[in-house]
């Protein structure tokens, strides 16, 4: 199977975090009684059984103009992992669509201890899993595209706006520079993130941003 | 304790309502083998597709189960269904949430019966399962001592006006059924039978409208597929979008202009863009000489009132040269549209929200937007014929009514009861309901004189007293000893909590065999064919417990059968002999029947309902009955007097549908508190930051603690909270006491202060946001 893209477009985010629910439901993870992160206490975050969070911000431009930024946090599936370079173990694979999977059969913390994945990614996704004893995250859902039915992730299915869509390397590539600008007459700030050229090479997952990275709080560069 | 699929069989063995375990397990166990270790089980299991119509919401959008080894493991849109989401095959988080509700394990199971005679939220009921037939003579020798000692008026439903409901009650003889459209769209209702001759509309095409003026409208916010869908669709063509909202709504968040009005003041936006429109000659001069009447007693009436942008602006804050370059932009713009839904300002929020609909129709009727292209459209609904009359006559000889006086007081407001069926149908009123138990338990007459008398019996479906303003003085008045109270539902409600029986219904999801329609937004005629998994554990849909309940009463007498029946609709509607099978016509179609007529036929305006057959900009009918029959500036009702008071607005979280998902573990993760939302300067005033907990107290004198959210996107004097928090049954182990009910935060309304606005309140429409609270400071 060919190398796959998420392309997330953050124009279209309505927060509703369908895309949120479904990825639980889809990985078959557990709620999070007693954490109020939905829409406070910010920031939300990844956990070990939350593999995809939608992040709002509020953020207000030079003339004044209030809006509010949504971002579907994840993993961004790089081209040369970091996360896997670093596992002692050889538990991260890569699979042919792109995704960087932790092989739950070989991913064992406590052997390695120091959980080297999540202190060497830079965007801080790979997370303990108490219950499993085991890091967990984001598998750009290779379980369920594989199986030839042609499905897209569960979460660009859930998603009722079409912000999230699923597709082939280059066709999305090409779908994320004209859907950029189409927007950017409109968000004079609009990009594209992560940038495809870092020491972890391209990503199999995309954002369209209306806004600087800043006014998501990602760090510049990455 | 974490709660997942899996976790399903350790929770059915726990307390609460499940008292059948047996059936329960049968299911959970499928549930079980399928979810542990996640989907890779599934592949080897036999899977089937079904049809239904989500009815989570009523956006009834099309929808497709996929069962795994015969377990609903996924919804998701049918592609076929091209009006809720635009043929994408996607359905929101509301609809995919309803594969949880269904095997909820805190779902209503078997009829229950109370054995602890006091009521109260801290009561516990003393829950005991009893059989159907002894759940239906239980009812029906309630229903029965009511109408022989007193009379059949003593029963009331809380029940929609759809056609079972009314069989019900009309079989009954009872004049009251109560439902919920007060606080809902009732306004809409009202205001499109004085101007159009027709009962509400959504039926408004979105997506080729050019230009969007809306005013509260947040449905993209409420993730309401059709909605949405033609929202971005007009937005992705280029429309322009101009929103109206005290505080930057998702919808106000993806416009090119956002307003922050004041609260109750959009009346006088709307009246002076009239008047810019009218004065400037910016309307639509054909199509409002062919189908509009009383254009010269508006043109006069707005400007011998003064409604300049000017006098707008003194009253909203919003700049006068705003106002009048919107009106102009908006009335040069080829499809203009004001879109308007229920609960949005047009509903019935403020004092003055009867006048603000009736003006937002008549600025669409000025630009031309009715039957056009991209514009409202005049109901095509419904496709399938009221029936009982048709296919079983016999069955619909209905005792007299008795009498026409309500609890609730509708008969003291005739433009109601007309603009509703001619009294052939009733909508009554949620927030007058404490207010009719109270009089009636004080024996006080109705503010014109007539008796009032106490209700007996209470049969509520599908409703709550959550949804209602001020619902404790609702619950008190339920708590009277002498009401017997029959709870219909799928889950624990919290007027569950409160009822002497608790009949458990079959959710959307199981019902099979059936149909489904929507006035929802449809372009055209539609039906849905409804193939779901049949009635779980000890079920029943609701029409056959009407049949268990009046076949007790009367046997045989009022006896339907709907399933025939609604086979026979079917036939019917898609044109099938008698011998043909409706259910495998639709499945071999998509799942949907539909009469695609496009575009829509201006020439449908020129043979309208109302006294003069044209869309009346000067309503004869409000005059008739006593109301202002054009639309004059009313100021709301509370203004703010002090720094610690604050306008409150009100709205759904994208994925509550009210409290129907309320108990999804998955969806309370997203957010398991509602919050108060509030401007920077605002808290601090307070020393309030993001994450703290406020104290905050109601008009009527309730101290609520509520968790603070800093947003800069809402006015300085307005807070804001979410709907569908704060439940007190307990039996809802997941919702049960998480956040607050925003409708402690809202007065309800008396009969009497609904008569005092009688001149320009002709729906009786709640008023439900006409208030300030306060802030009392950090918890
Ligand atoms: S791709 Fe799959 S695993 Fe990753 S966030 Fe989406 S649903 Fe979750
Ligand atoms: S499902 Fe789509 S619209 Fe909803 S939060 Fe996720 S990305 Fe945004
Ligand atoms: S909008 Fe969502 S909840 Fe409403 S009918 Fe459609 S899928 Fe169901």
């Amino acid at each position: 199977m060919a190398r796959k893209v998420l392309l997330i477009d953050s124009s279209l985010c309505i927060s509703c975090r369908a895309c949120q629910v479904a990825c639980k439901v889809w990985n078959d993870l557990p709620a999070e009684p007693g954490m109020q992160e939905g829409r406070c206490d910010l920031p939300p975050r990844l956990t070990g059984t939350r593999y995809t969070v939608v992040k709002d911000y509020e953020h207000q431009n030079g003339s004044g103009k209030i809006s509010l930024l949504f971002f579907k946090d994840q993993c961004r599936h790089c081209q040369y992992p970091i996360c896997a370079k670093v596992c002692p173990l050889k538990a991260i694979e890569i699979k042919p669509t792109g995704a960087v999977v932790i092989m739950g059969n070989k991913c064992n913390p406590s052997r390695c201890r120091t959980r080297p994945c999540e202190r060497a990614c830079i965007y801080q996704v790979p997370k303990f899993n108490q219950e499993l004893g085991k890091m967990r995250k984001c598998t750009l859902c290779f379980n369920r595209i594989s199986d030839g039915s042609g499905r897209a992730t569960a979460c660009a299915d859930a998603c009722p706006t079409g912000a999230i869509s699923f597709g082939d390397y280059s066709v999305m590539v090409q779908k994320a520079y004209e859907r950029l600008n189409d927007l950017l007459p409109k968000y004079p700030n609009a990009r594209l993130y992560p940038g495809q050229n870092g020491p972890c090479g391209n990503t199999s997952v995309l954002w369209i941003l209306t806004e600087s990275l800043s006014a998501y709080s990602l760090l510049i560069g990455r | 304790m974490a709660i997942r699929r899996r976790d399903f069989l350790k929770w059915a063995g726990i307390g609460g309502l499940s008292i059948t375990v047996s059936p329960l397990l049968s299911h959970t166990m499928k549930a079980f083998n399928i979810l542990q270790g996640g989907e890779a089980y599934a592949y080897y299991l036999p899977t089937e597709f079904k049809y239904s119509m989500c009815g989570t919401c009523d956006n009834n959008c099309g929808v497709i189960l996929k069962l795994v080894d015969g377990v609903v493991k996924e919804i998701s849109g049918n592609p076929a269904d091209e009006l809720s989401s635009g043929g994408q095959g996607k359905i929101c988080v509301k609809g995919q949430s309803a594969m949880r509700n269904l095997y909820d394990p805190d779902l209503l199971k078997k009829p229950l019966k109370r054995t602890n005679l006091n009521k109260g939220k801290d009561e516990d009921p003393g829950w005991v399962a009893i059989s159907w037939d002894e759940a239906f003579t239980l009812i029906a020798e309630r229903i029965r001592n009511a109408i022989d000692t007193v009379g059949p008026r003593f029963v009331l439903g809380l029940l929609r006006p759809t056609e079972v409901p009314m069989h019900f009650v009309d079989a009954i003889g009872t004049p009251n059924q109560v439902c919920h459209v007060d606080t809902c769209y009732i306004t809409h209702d009202v205001a499109w039978w004085a101007t159009l001759g027709v009962n509400k509309s959504r039926t408004l095409e979105l997506e080729e409208a050019t230009y969007l003026l809306c005013f509260g409208y947040d449905m993209p916010g409420k993730s309401k597929m059709a909605q949405l869908n033609g929202f971005l669709a007009a937005r992705g063509k280029g429309a322009k979008i101009v929103v109206f909202d005290p505080r930057l709504s998702v919808t106000a968040n993806m416009a090119d202009e956002w307003f922050a009005i004041k609260p109750g003041t959009d009346l006088a936006v709307v009246l002076a863009m009239i008047q810019v429109i009218i004065n400037e000659n910016l309307y639509n001069a054909a199509y409002v000489s062919s189908y509009c009447y009383g254009f010269d007693e508006l043109a006069a009436h707005v400007n011998s009132q003064g409604y300049t942008p000017e006098w707008a602006e003194s009253i909203c804050g919003i700049p006068a040269d705003d106002i009048r370059r919107i009106a102009r932009e908006f009335a040069a713009s080829e499809r203009p549209l004001s879109p308007a839904y229920k609960r949005d300002v047009g509903g019935p929020l403020y004092a003055n929200s009867f006048s603000f609909c009736q003006a937002q129709i008549i600025l669409n009727a000025l630009v031309g937007a009715f039957e056009r292209v991209g514009g409202f459209w005049i109901p095509r609904m419904p496709a399938t014929p009221p029936s009982l009359a048709a296919f079983a006559p016999s069955k619909v000889n209905y005792p007299p009514k008795d009498g026409n006086i309500r609890v609730d007081g509708q008969h003291l407001f005739p433009s109601v009861t007309k603009a509703i069926g001619g009294g052939k149908k009733s909508k009554g009123n949620f927030s007058h309901l404490a207010d009719g138990l109270r009089r009636a338990r004080l024996g006080e007459p109705f503010p014109d004189g007539t008796p009032s008398y106490p209700v007996k019996v209470i049969i509520s479906h599908s409703y709550d007293s959550h949804s209602f303003p001020n619902p404790d003085t609702l619950v008190a008045e339920l708590c009277n000893p002498d009401i017997f109270l029959v709870v219909i539902d799928t889950i624990p409600s919290n007027i569950g909590w409160l009822a002497d029986v608790v009949l458990p219904e079959t959710w959307w999801v199981e019902i099979k065999n059936n149909f489904g329609t929507t006035d929802q937004h449809s372009l055209w005629n539609r039906m849905y064919l409804r193939d779901g998994v049949g009635a779980l554990w000890d079920r029943k849909g609701f029409s056959a417990m009407v049949n268990g309940i009046l076949n007790k009463l009367w046997p045989g007498q009022f006896d339907i059968d709907w399933g025939t029946l609604n086979l026979q609709r079917m036939r019917n509607v898609i044109g099938l002999g008698p011998t043909e099978d409706p259910v495998a016509w639709l499945r071999a179609h998509n799942g949907i029947w539909e009469n695609k007529v496009y575009p829509p036929i201006p020439q449908n305006l020129a043979n309208l309902g109302t006294p003069s057959k044209k869309i009346e900009l000067y309503s004869q009918r409000l005059a008739q009955d006593g109301h202002e029959p054009m639309p004059v500036w009313h100021p709301k009702l509370t203004e703010r007097s002090a720094a610690d008071e604050f306008y409150v607005v009100t709205n759904h979280t994208p994925y509550h549908r009210m409290n129907k998902n309320r108990n999804d573990y998955l969806i309370m993760d997203l957010q398991p508190e509602n919050l108060l939302y509030i401007h920077p300067d605002a808290a601090a005033m307070f020393g309030l930051k993001t994450g703290d907990y406020a104290w905050i107290s109601s008009p009527t004198g309730k101290t609520l603690k509520i968790r603070v959210k800093v947003i800069k996107g809402i006015r300085p004097d307005t807070v804001m909270t979410e709907h569908g928090y704060g439940h007190f049954n307990r039996n809802l182990r997941v919702a049960f006491n998480k956040g607050i009910n925003d409708g402690d935060l809202l007065p309800e309304s008396t009969v009497s202060e609904s008569l005092r606005r009688y001149p320009y309140n002709a729906a009786m429409g709640s008023a439900i946001l006409d208030t300030v609270i306060r802030i009392l400071g950090k918890a």
